[in-house]
């Protein structure tokens, strides 16, 4: 399998400065689960040193669609579909990371090449299910809350995104990074067509934290209930009372879970 | 052949030497197999009698009765043998006197065997090796004996020497059980001890000099770190031949102690059969306690480390890199090099880590900090003290470096003290501000070399742009990299640990302090302040005049035991049966220490994490901030 | 010397007298402003429980506030004593259409659907707005509370393809100003499809917003964009607060949109997959259990775990006795946790053990010590010995599930 692993100029959230995007260190993790054979990654935009650092985890090839900034999406989408990455053929998949770091970090790019590409899109990936599944089609799990997975099977090829909390980050080898092979396309791509509705009217500025709204049910930090020395008993049936409050055990008459 | 016996002994001696250097050739073949590092021998093995008479010895001489059973039997069988070899010449042989002199060396020798023999009988102690070391007693015995024999047939009946025939095939018989004992046993140590006390990577040691900074790393060259025994320089493999297997560092070592997978004799004793191409089944010490088996196969040319080869990868993290090896080891071995050597291969051929050190060395690349915080909040925990910041246009006598303890609100509250006291004592000083990144000296020692240099070179360049007399710090780990690392990349500075200033100021009488009635107080050294650089007495005097009682634990000064925290073992998950701060504290129990003084924030983590009860853990300086009195 | 100096502060031990009322300002003169409590060294200790306890109070829309002003008994409720109109608004001739698309979990209005429908509300009644809530049935007294004024079903699919090609219909069909989704899992999912789909401008994770400006952060966190509204915007959750006005009637839907076509399927979603709890990962968990050093008896402790239906987590030193395996360490050189629930036993809480606490929402502790740090983290905590506790509390969830939990 053949994989092209999106790669952006990410920066860390703590300190500014240019680091490598999460997602995309666990992009090329995935990948190497999925049994990719060969990878490039790939950049729209000139070549920076900061892309290089993804060489480490095991890019061997980067290109870098040097003009391609102007319309990212055209420009992958050209180089995807224009069977020039690989010398035999066209890439199964294309990952990336369900969010850049350090742009306008809306996630939306993957969706918008997948479009593009007319080939669907599977999100928040973290890793293959291990299940039998048709020819063509990939199982993958789908990353929830607290653990939970949902099982989604994509046909190839298709666009994958890889969420920060993914496990599958690969090793960080400074032998690698050395011998990674930085490559420069110059491509023209006509001017993006701005989408509808979101023009130039922001502006960019600090980002100011504001208070969440906290809600009744919401973190607890002291100033709870109170009990010094109870009989066991009656610890254990305030213990099971709180429990039931918070929702974290059920009713008694209510079917079990699983 | 009649009254030919003298001639015979001196012969033998003399094929005994031979088979000797025959027996070196393999042991240089395979030396000149690993990296090429010219050394000057001529040079380097006129100084080996001066480094062996004082170094080793001072070493050797730290362990009861050693030290007077290796001048018995290697002084007495040397020169007794080379006293027999003279005799070649024949008017020495007609001389009783000769004779007489001869069979004193080898009954010297001969008491020595017995000093030999008693040191594992009637029951070998753990710390030592069984195997070949079981019959050595026996080759030296019939040797010495042999030889003592000759000698007195010769003194005693010099017109019936023939009698002697006997003890000369007893020695003959004690001569080859040596010859093997040296071609192809732990007595190897004695050709290879030779060579690498010749050849030393450290030259600065010898004659109480220190040597400690880590090397650089050429980052372009093919091979970074040590894969294979090949890739360590040729001396270094002489020095793992060298060891004698006496178990000083597997007795001082902390992560054996604590159960952790490391024995440094053990790791030492793979290195070697690893370049010998030998089977593990062939060390007969300790192993590292509760390592996992591994195929315990090896040769010049395949990896050290893995299940499938010598080592097992835990070995390797769960060095503190404390020194207290190297600075036992009568063979002055650099077993922290070679650690090193080995996780720089681990981390920067194969990016084989551990998970949480994989992703503090991920924190140091993208954020230049290993906890991934911000820069602008290090001085946080210093924010009601009004430290100024030295900018490039500012200019300040003491330019305190905080270090990474500074993020923990324990440790920010001993550099609140310092800074108090350095108020007191009207020194002019600053601090770096969000400009101080950090030091480098985790990613070094984890092996990460290639942040190292990066982290360095930026640092470097933050430090040359200020103006500034010297820099303070609290913490030794940053005291090490910032004055003994730094130079070789462009960076030289006056360094000196906090405890080091605040000595000065006591001493020159800026700090004025009166002896508080504490409970006792015993000082814990931190390996980077004490073994690493050498300073165990400015704490000590601080200490005294600041508190009245203090104790000493039974292993200081430059026997101190690590507190657990250096090498980057708090980030490598590292498994073990017990955790070497506890064991620490327990010492400073036994000898009824009520606090504990530290002076490094790596120390004043692991310390304080001792589950109570246990001593109170005091940085000195705050220890010095309650005893000041007010000028 | 002594390096600290006590020094009072009349104004706090003013406010720490001050007895919660309604309405009035007293003072109860005879407590004491802080119970002051020294360790060993001699360094004062704060007790954070009982002073964040004497700065708790409810706010008018009933949720827990802390007041630092000293001035508790003013800011207590009023809106409950409010009475409650029964007329309830309607929205009958709209100038315009707001779509929302709550996520509508096991089909009931969520905390974030709640706030979504607020943030809509906000766009709706900046002119004469109505706002159709598109998606599974939901009973519509609580829709009309939440501030919807009108109904679209959706079809629940797998595919998340054919649920963007029924919105486009919607948006066809209504062609609304706004679109407004929750920057949820399955919200963001929707948003971007959609968004991708359709070529409409998207403004994602907004966390500000008025009639006119949207504020959303990005560049990793350390910027911020603000700008004009766009047609498509998800809302982070906790930003913008529910309608909390009137009830709103929901009329029936002046258009209906007519039905896609069936899309090529490309994709399945199955069904979602809790994890074992027993098994899991402890920083994924929602409900940990953990031993510390007041656990003696570790089987016991293992079937309390077990009954509870939990993960079991520990301390360092019981991790480090080896009671208990490495993996289920908590804390700064363990996992950091993200659990809703975290029942301590016998774990004082030392620093590094409550710096593992991270988002977790609500601590029981079950402590012999009173001061123990665990204790003034805790919800419920309990002064007992865990051992003795815990064989009860198995007992007592046997006699109550019996054989109906593994």
């Amino acid at each position: 399998m053949k994989a092209v692993i999106l790669l952006s100029l990410g920066i860390d959230p703590v300190s500014g400065r240019p680091a490598p995007v999460p997602g995309e260190i666990r992009a090329i993790g995935l990948a190497r689960a999925l049994g990719a054979t060969q990878m490039i990654g790939l950049h729209a935009g000139s070549a920076r040193s900061v892309l290089a650092e993804y060489g480490g985890y095991g890019l061997t090839q980067i290109v870098c669609l040097k003009g391609g900034e102007t319309d990212p999406v055209q420009a992958l989408a050209d180089a995807v579909k224009g069977n020039s990455l690989f010398a035999d053929g066209a890439p199964d998949l294309v990952l990336a990371a369900s969010r850049g770091r350090g742009g306008s970090d809306m996630g939306l790019l993957p969706y918008q090449l997948a479009q593009a590409l007319g080939w669907p899109i599977a999100t928040d990936i973290v890793a293959p299910l291990e299940e039998p599944t048709a020819v063509g089609e990939l199982l993958l799990a789908q990353s929830r809350a607290r653990g939970a997975v949902k099982p989604v099977s994509v046909m190839l090829p298709c666009v994958i995104t890889v969420p920060d909390t993914a496990r599958c980050v690969p090793a960080f080898v400074f032998a690698l990074q050395r011998t990674t092979q930085m490559d420069e396309q110059t491509v023209t791509v006509h001017s993006a067509p701005t989408d509808e509705g979101v023009g130039d009217n922001g502006m960019l500025r600090p980002y100011r934290r504001r208070p969440k709204l906290i809600s009744g049910a919401s973190k607890d930090s002291g100033g709870g209930q109170l009990m010094v020395d109870p009989e066991p008993h009656e610890a254990a049936r305030a213990i099971v009372t709180h429990l039931r409050a918070l929702g974290v055990l059920p009713d008694p008459d209510q079917a079990p879970e699983a | 052949m009649l009254g030919r016996t003298g001639l015979l002994a001196a012969g033998l001696v003399w094929g005994a030497a031979g088979a000797l250097a025959v027996s070196a050739v393999p042991a240089v073949r395979r030396w000149r197999k690993g990296r090429r590092n010219p050394k000057d021998m001529i040079r380097g093995l006129a100084t080996v009698p001066r480094r062996y008479m004082v170094d080793v010895h001072h070493a050797v001489q730290r362990r009861k009765g050693a030290a007077p059973m290796h001048a018995l039997v290697a002084g007495g069988t040397l020169a007794g043998s080379v006293v027999l070899a003279a005799g070649v010449v024949p008017a020495l042989r007609a001389s009783r006197l000769y004779w007489s002199g001869a069979g004193m060396f080898f009954l010297a020798a001969l008491g020595g065997t017995y000093l030999v023999w008693k040191r594992r009988n009637p029951k070998k102690p753990s710390y030592l090796s069984g195997g070949k070391f079981l019959w050595l007693p026996n080759a030296m015995l019939a040797w010495n004996l042999g030889g003592a024999l000759v000698a007195l047939v010769h003194v005693t009946l010099p017109e019936q020497n023939s009698i002697a025939l006997v003890p000369l095939v007893l020695m003959a018989a004690g001569g080859a059980g040596l010859v093997v004992q040296v071609a192809r046993g732990p007595m190897r140590h004695a050709f290879s001890g030779v060579t690498w006390l010749a050849a030393h990577s450290r030259p600065e040691r010898f004659g109480g000099g220190r040597s400690t900074d880590l090397r650089p790393l050429d980052l372009a060259a093919p091979t970074l770190g040590t894969l294979i025994p090949g890739d360590f320089a040729w001396n270094i493999l002489a020095s793992f031949d060298a060891c004698i297997e006496c178990g000083r560092c597997e007795q001082h070592c902390p992560a054996f102690a604590a159960g952790q997978r490391l024995n440094p004799k053990a790791l030492i004793q793979g290195l070697a059969l690893s370049a010998r191409g030998e089977n593990a089944s062939a060390y007969t010490g300790s192993p590292a306690p509760n390592a996992p088996p591994t195929a315990g196969q090896g040769s010049m040319t395949s990896a050290i480390i893995g299940v499938d080869a010598m080592i097992h990868p835990d070995t390797l993290w769960a060095c503190t890199t404390c020194r207290s090896c190297v600075e036992q080891c009568p063979m002055m071995i650099e077993h922290v090099d070679a650690i090193v050597d080995l996780r720089r291969g681990q981390t920067l051929m194969l990016g084989e880590v551990r998970p949480g050190a994989a992703d503090a060395l991920r924190r140091l690349r993208d954020t230049g900090e290993s906890g991934g915080r911000p820069l602008s909040a290090r001085a946080d925990g210093l924010a009601s003290e009004n430290v100024p910041v030295l900018t490039q246009d500012g200019e300040t006598d003491v330019l305190l470096w905080l270090g990474d303890g500074a993020y923990e609100l324990r440790y920010a509250r001993t550099l609140r003290a310092l800074v108090k006291l350095l108020r007191l004592a009207s020194v002019n000083f600053a601090i770096l501000g969000e400009a101080e990144l950090d030091c480098g000296d985790l990613a070094r020692r984890l092996g990460d070399e290639a942040t190292f240099q990066d982290l360095a070179t930026e640092v470097i360049g933050t430090l040359n742009s200020r103006r500034f007399h010297r820099i303070v710090t609290a913490d030794p780990h940053a005291l090490n990299v910032l004055k003994n690392e730094y130079p070789v990349l462009g960076g030289k500075w006056e360094v000196l640990h906090h405890t080091t200033l605040l000595d000065e100021l006591v001493s020159s009488g800026r700090l004025k302090l009166d002896a508080r009635d504490l409970p006792a107080v015993a000082y814990h050294d931190p390996c980077y302040l004490g073994r690493y650089n050498g300073e165990f007495d400015a704490p000590r005097r601080l200490l005294a005049a600041a508190c009245k009682t203090t104790v000493e634990m039974e292993w200081h000064g430059r026997q101190s035991m690590c507190c657990g925290g250096g090498g980057g073992n708090p980030v490598s998950d590292v498994d073990a049966e017990l955790r070497i701060p506890d064991i620490r504290m327990g010492q400073a129990s036994e000898v009824g220490a009520a606090i504990v003084a530290v002076g490094c924030p790596g120390c004043t983590a692991m310390l304080e994490g001792v589950p109570e009860p246990r001593p109170e853990v005091k940085d000195i300086a705050e220890l010095v901030l309650e005893a000041v009195v007010p000028a | 010397m002594n390096a600290i100096r006590l020094r009072r502060d009349p104004r706090a031990e003013r406010a720490a007298r001050l007895v919660p009322g309604n309405g009035r300002l007293r003072y109860d003169m005879s407590a004491t402003p802080y119970e002051r409590m020294t360790s060993p060294s001699g360094r004062l200790r704060r007790d954070p429980r009982a002073e964040r306890q004497r700065l708790l109070t409810t706010g008018r829309d009933g949720r827990a506030r802390l007041v630092r002003s000293g001035l508790v008994g003013q800011m207590t409720g009023i809106s409950t004593a409010s009475a409650r109109t029964v007329k309830k608004i309607r929205v009958e001739k709209p100038e315009f259409f707001i779509v929302v698309v709550p996520d509508l979990p096991d089909g009931r209005l969520d905390r974030a659907d709640r706030q979504l429908l607020g943030a809509a509300r906000k766009l709706a009644d900046g002119g004469e707005g109505a706002i159709v809530v598109v998606g599974a049935a939901v009973d519509a007294p609580s829709l009309g509370q939440a501030g919807a004024d009108r109904i679209l079903p959706l079809a629940d699919g797998s595919d998340p393809d054919a649920r963007v090609a029924e919105l486009v219909a919607v948006m066809e069909a209504l062609s609304p100003r706004h679109v407004l989704i929750p920057e949820s899992e399955e919200g963001a999912d929707l948003a971007r499809r959609l968004a991708a789909r359709t070529r409409l401008g998207l403004l994602p994770g907004i966390e500000v917003l008025g009639p006119k400006q949207a504020i959303r952060p990005c560049g990793a966190g350390r910027q911020e964009w603000a700008g004009g509204l766009a047609p498509l915007m998800t809302l982070a959750p906790d930003r913008v607060p529910a309608w909390q006005g009137e009830e709103h009637e929901i009329l029936p839907l002046e258009k209906t949109p007519v039905p896609s076509g069936p899309v090529q399927a490309r994709m399945r979603v199955g069904a979602i997959r809790s994890p074992d709890p027993a098994t899991m990962n402890l920083g994924d968990a929602p409900f940990v259990v953990a031993a510390g050093r007041g656990v003696t008896d570790f089987e016991s402790f293992r079937a309390t775990v077990k009954a509870l239906h939990a993960t079991p987590g520990a301390s360092r030193v019981v991790c480090d006795n080896g009671d208990m395996p490495r993996a289920t360490q908590v804390g700064a050189s363990g996992t950091i946790l993200d659990a809703l629930c975290y029942v301590a036993m016998g774990i004082a809480g030392a620093p590094q053990h409550l710096q593992g606490l991270g988002r977790v929402e609500h601590v029981v502790a079950v402590n012999t010590d009173l001061h123990a740090a665990m204790v003034s983290r805790a919800g419920l905590a309990i002064i007992a010995d865990a051992q003795a506790v815990m064989p009860v509390l198995c007992e007592i969830l046997a006699a109550e599930y019996g054989e109906k939990r593994p």
